[in-house]
């Protein structure tokens, strides 16, 4: 799982990380990790595919009595995946590897935005489109945030009983937060600049201009 | 019927001769009781102007601003400016006018309408309910940014309003005590049946509402999607027969 720490949050150490916390099955680990890291946008199934991939690498293992018996798939450290019921825990090589993963450096993820890349690349004539699609994302941010604070309400709940986590997680989502922030407040800019630029262009044309209204 | 519904709404600002400020541009959406929803914007970006108005205490260039089904700009003037303080709560971080303990503070303005004792017992209720009445004997001067934040719910509530104007509340709050306060406005909005409407410039004391929409260039921007069925997740007894679960988007 060796990887720079200039790229993003993969799974595997958040799952890892999770399982460490507290030990358990595919689909109590597949709702935590929505609930702590719902902004890192995992696909479906990602906390499935990482615990077989943790336990192919042996960083973690099922609990034994925890294995539904009868008519079920093999076992660890095979292709196949563990009876959706198994319950993980970490190994003593998982333990190690995490807390090394924890105490290493973290390097800034580089920014690469579509959307940047489409104003560096936008003529005069895009600009109607351009703000159009700045304001989809503003309103996509705002579903992003929503979505972020009715995870943190559910989150804050689950965590009430443990201070500690409880502070580390209102850390953690203001993290989030101030990403959608800075996020939303940049796009609220850059529609603003983009209508007074096609404004400007459209006066300086004159009436004649064939450029939209902004 | 919603508590709040803007449909259409223009405001703009005179600059000099030749120059017009947009405040806001065609701005139309609708707010239910129990509901708490955060405007988030930049500084001077239309956020009190839009609150104002919704208040009734700015007319908008064009455009209609219903109370409970009711045109505003239809009220008589008398009618329409016992609103504010009165159906309408107001909640900002300003300087009280007189130097007097946070009891009276909260209770002079009640005394016109319910009397004196019922005024300081409506106010002493307010203060209790939002975990300030250990401020009651307090003067302004001698309060923390948290405690004047929570003075200023009190007085917002003390009437039973049936909308809450929150104006930027958190902007001198730290993180945990911005959201400290807009639990408590969520959860108020809840248990007592009023609509909050709140502006905010940071996205971190949105994190109690339901929803939020975002104002710049004088274009209000909220999700289009159908709103969240929200009553799994509500903390309070009773809170799914709330009005939330209703919340339009912008129309």
């Amino acid at each position: 799982m060796g990887r720079t720490t200039s790229q993003p949050l993969s799974a595997g150490e958040a799952v890892l990380g999770l399982v460490i916390e507290s030990p358990g099955n595919s689909y109590q680990l597949e709702r935590r990790l929505e609930g702590r890291f719902g902004s890192a946008q995992f696909g479906h199934a990602t906390a499935y595919h990482a615990l077989k991939r943790l336990t192919k690498q042996g960083l973690i293992r099922p609990i034994e009595d925890s294995t539904p018996p009868a008519g079920s798939p093999a076992g660890a450290g095979t292709e196949a995946a563990e009876p959706p019921g198994t319950t993980y825990e970490a190994t003593p090589e998982g333990l190690a590897y995490f807390k090394h993963w924890l105490r290493a450096s973290s390097a800034t993820p580089p920014v690469r935005e579509e959307l940047q890349a489409k104003i560096a690349f936008c003529g005069p004539e895009d600009l109607p489109r351009m703000v159009e699609i700045v304001r989809e994302a503003e309103r996509a941010c705002s579903a992003q945030l929503e979505d972020l604070n009715e995870r943190m309400r559910r989150q804050r709940r689950l965590e009430a009983d443990d201070p500690w986590r409880r502070l580390m997680g209102m850390i953690v989502t203001a993290g989030d937060v101030a990403w959608w922030d800075s996020r939303i407040k940049w796009l609220q800019a850059l529609r603003q600049y983009l209508q007074s630029e096609g404004q400007r262009y459209a006066a300086e044309r004159g009436p004649a201009s064939s450029l939209p209204r902004v | 019927m919603s508590v709040l519904s803007l449909t259409g709404v223009c405001l703009s600002f005179p600059r000099g001769r030749r120059h017009v400020i947009r405040v806001l541009a065609d701005v139309s959406f609708e707010l239910d009781a129990g509901e708490t929803v955060a405007v988030l914007a930049q500084r001077a970006q239309g956020k009190t102007s839009l609150l104002r108005v919704a208040a009734g205490i700015e007319r908008p260039d064009r455009g209609r601003v219903c109370f409970e089904g009711e045109d505003i700009w239809e009220f008589s003037e008398r009618r329409r400016s016992r609103l504010l303080g009165g159906q309408i709560g107001w909640v900002g971080p300003a300087v009280p006018d007189l130097d007097v303990p946070m009891l009276a503070n909260v209770a002079l303005p009640l005394f016109a309408s319910y009397g004196k004792s019922e005024a300081y017992a409506r106010a002493r209720n307010a203060l209790q309910r939002v975990g300030a009445e250990e401020c009651a004997e307090q003067l302004w001067g001698s309060l923390a940014d948290w405690e004047r934040a929570l003075v200023a719910v009190a007085q917002g509530i003390a009437r039973k309003p049936r909308l809450l104007l929150v104006d930027d509340l958190t902007l001198s709050l730290g993180l945990a005590e911005a959201d400290e306060i807009t639990r408590l406005l969520d959860t108020l909005a809840v248990e007592q049946g009023f609509a909050v409407l709140m502006s905010v410039s940071d996205a971190a004391a949105t994190s109690w509402s339901r929803r939020v929409a975002t104002l710049a260039g004088g274009e209000l921007l909220e999700t289009a999607r159908p709103p969240t069925r929200l009553g799994n997740i509500i903390d309070f007894p009773g809170a799914a027969q709330g009005g939330r679960e209703q919340g339009r988007g912008i129309s």
